[in-house]
């Protein structure tokens, strides 16, 4: 477990109706969700800033503060965090950049580090079938005005998303004086999974309660750092494509540590051999933490 | 000249042009600064000493394709005379992206020591974005041949501006019906920094042909082929 150098879960959640990530508005008085267009076809995606936006949420609901909301020095540019990771998870775990202004005659400065966290978007793999939820406010009547129509675009259907930890520099190396101790580092790293285990995101929820925590996932302990299962997590009409996850173990068998499934398994007919439940699969990951680091 | 190929997969990429800002045009492939940016990651290097890489006579080529494309909404919190506002910007990403990556150098020894690194990499590989996550399908062998003139091309980049430089060499009788295809495209690329602590600036540019659907012509440009594709080196 020492030598493993990177984590990676690729995940599969299910909607049945959601409006999960909003976008540039289309037409008037329809909300459109991002889409990808692959020739005649579109599907739907949850960017992989709002899907760190959701990991982010989860971690203060699970009690942690974060480091967020804090002007640079600077008169203007991008706004950033306060820029401590051994303080703040957020800090760590994704990183930040931030410039600071220089004093008289003197150059400014840059500080920045790079997430150890990596996530991928969280894309459809069934097409936008064009979809609207049509909807009236009646909000304005009362007061003598008419009924406002408007529509939201909706979908339902498996999204795929991945997430690779480089474990070597969590809690270590950019933005920090010392190594956080390993019992923090580990602390923080299942934090993360938790985090994964429960996800949720705040967008159009109050009308689309949609549930994106993960229904399948596919995760590995690696020596190298390489989200392997990237594009192998397929749902079939039966369950899970087995075949596809098999080869794939198979043909990184030598820089694979350790390789878990886990699965909501009422959800599959097909799931491959040895596949857990999601909070045993969890487990045994945050078993690879715990022997990782301490 | 020795050189190895390595395949790999993207869900999802955004090479961004340069000095855009709240529409982030993408490019169709990567250039010639994330080639060296990808192998200095692998290496553990910095920027500016994975720029180095190239004026040591590190050479490269691509050959890749996307299957779709999107607009990204960004949402962000910006600083405005001392003021924190919210802003917005446009990314345009790839997806589905397949890339052939070859890495070619004179020394045997410096090409295998970059091929050790993508082995393993000191940090994880992006196309573009940190969160552009990409999966390093295979690193082949590493092989030895010359370069040599060629004049066929598809889904890579040629060095220069070759619009005048080309032709078509697709039969549109034989597309299927709906089939988007890309006349090729120049763009003026950085190739060279100064760097001053943190910060960089352009020291020089170059122009480079982004070949979509096939072309050939009429003057050759050096490449290697390998594996049935062809690289033009960069």
């Amino acid at each position: 477990m020492k030598e493993a150098k990177a984590l990676t879960i690729t995940y599969l959640v299910q909607t049945s109706l959601a409006s999960l990530n909003g976008s540039d508005k289309e037409a008037d008085n329809i909300s459109s969700i991002k889409k990808i267009t692959c020739g005649t076809d579109q599907f739907p995606y949850g960017s992989a800033q709002w899907v760190r936006r959701a990991l982010r949420d989860q971690l203060a609901n699970l009690g942690w503060e974060l480091s967020e909301g804090v002007a640079a020095t600077i008169a203007k540019g991008a706004a950033t965090t306060q820029q401590m990771p051994d303080q703040y998870i957020d800090d760590d775990l994704f990183g930040f950049m931030g410039t600071e202004k220089g004093g008289d005659n003197q150059k400014g400065s840059a500080t920045k580090r790079t997430s150890p966290v990596r996530v991928s978007p969280l894309v459809s793999l069934e097409r936008y079938m064009g979809d609207l939820d049509f909807g009236t406010n009646y909000m304005s009547v009362a007061a003598g005005g008419t009924p406002n129509i408007f529509e939201t675009e909706i979908h339902s259907g498996f999204y795929r998303g991945t997430v690779l930890v480089e474990l070597d520099r969590i809690g270590s190396g950019e933005g920090f004086k010392k190594d956080l101790l390993p019992e923090e580092k580990a602390k923080r790293m299942k934090a993360l999974l938790a985090a994964l285990k429960n996800l949720w995101s705040s967008g159009r929820q109050t009308r689309f309660l949609a549930d994106i925590s993960p229904k399948f996932i596919a995760a590995a302990l690696l020596k190298v750092k390489n989200p392997i299962f990237l594009e192998s997590v397929l749902p079939t009409s039966k369950g899970i494509n087995t075949e596809l996850l098999l080869e794939t173990v198979e043909d990184f068998k030598s820089e694979t540590i350790a390789v878990i499934f886990g699965a909501r398994k009422e959800l599959f007919n097909v799931l491959p051999e040895n596949t857990l439940s999601l909070g045993e699969s969890f487990s045994v990951i945050d078993n690879w933490i715990d022997n990782y680091y301490l | 000249m020795y050189y190895f190929i390595l395949e790999i997969y993207a869900p999802t990429a955004s090479f961004r042009l340069p000095e855009t800002h709240t529409f982030q045009q993408t490019l169709p492939l990567p250039p010639v600064t994330t080639l060296m940016g990808l192998a200095g990651a692998a290496l553990g290097l910095s920027f500016e000493q994975a720029m180095s890489l190239r004026e040591n006579g590190l050479l490269c080529g691509i050959w890749g394709r996307h299957e779709g494309e999107a607009s990204d909404l960004w949402k962000f919190q910006k600083i405005k005379s001392g003021e924190v506002i919210s802003a917005v910007l446009t990314r345009e990403i790839l997806y589905n992206l397949e890339l052939y990556i070859l890495y070619a150098h004179k020394d045997r020894k410096i090409t295998e020591e970059i091929r050790k690194a993508f082995l393993c990499p000191v940090y994880a590989l992006s196309a573009g974005t940190s969160d552009d996550l990409i999966k390093l399908r295979r690193i082949g062998e590493i092989n030895e041949t010359d370069s040599k003139p060629c004049w066929h091309y598809e889904c890579t980049i040629l060095p220069g501006d070759h619009s005048e430089n080309l032709e078509s060499s697709i039969k549109p009788e034989n597309l299927p019906i709906i089939k988007s295809i890309r006349p090729p495209r120049v763009f003026l690329l950085p190739v060279s920094f100064t760097f001053s602590g943190e910060a960089r600036r352009v020291k020089n540019r170059a122009y480079f042909t982004f070949i979509d659907t096939p072309v050939t012509l009429n003057q050759p440009v050096t490449a290697i082929v390998s594996e049935g594709r062809v690289f033009p080196l960069l």
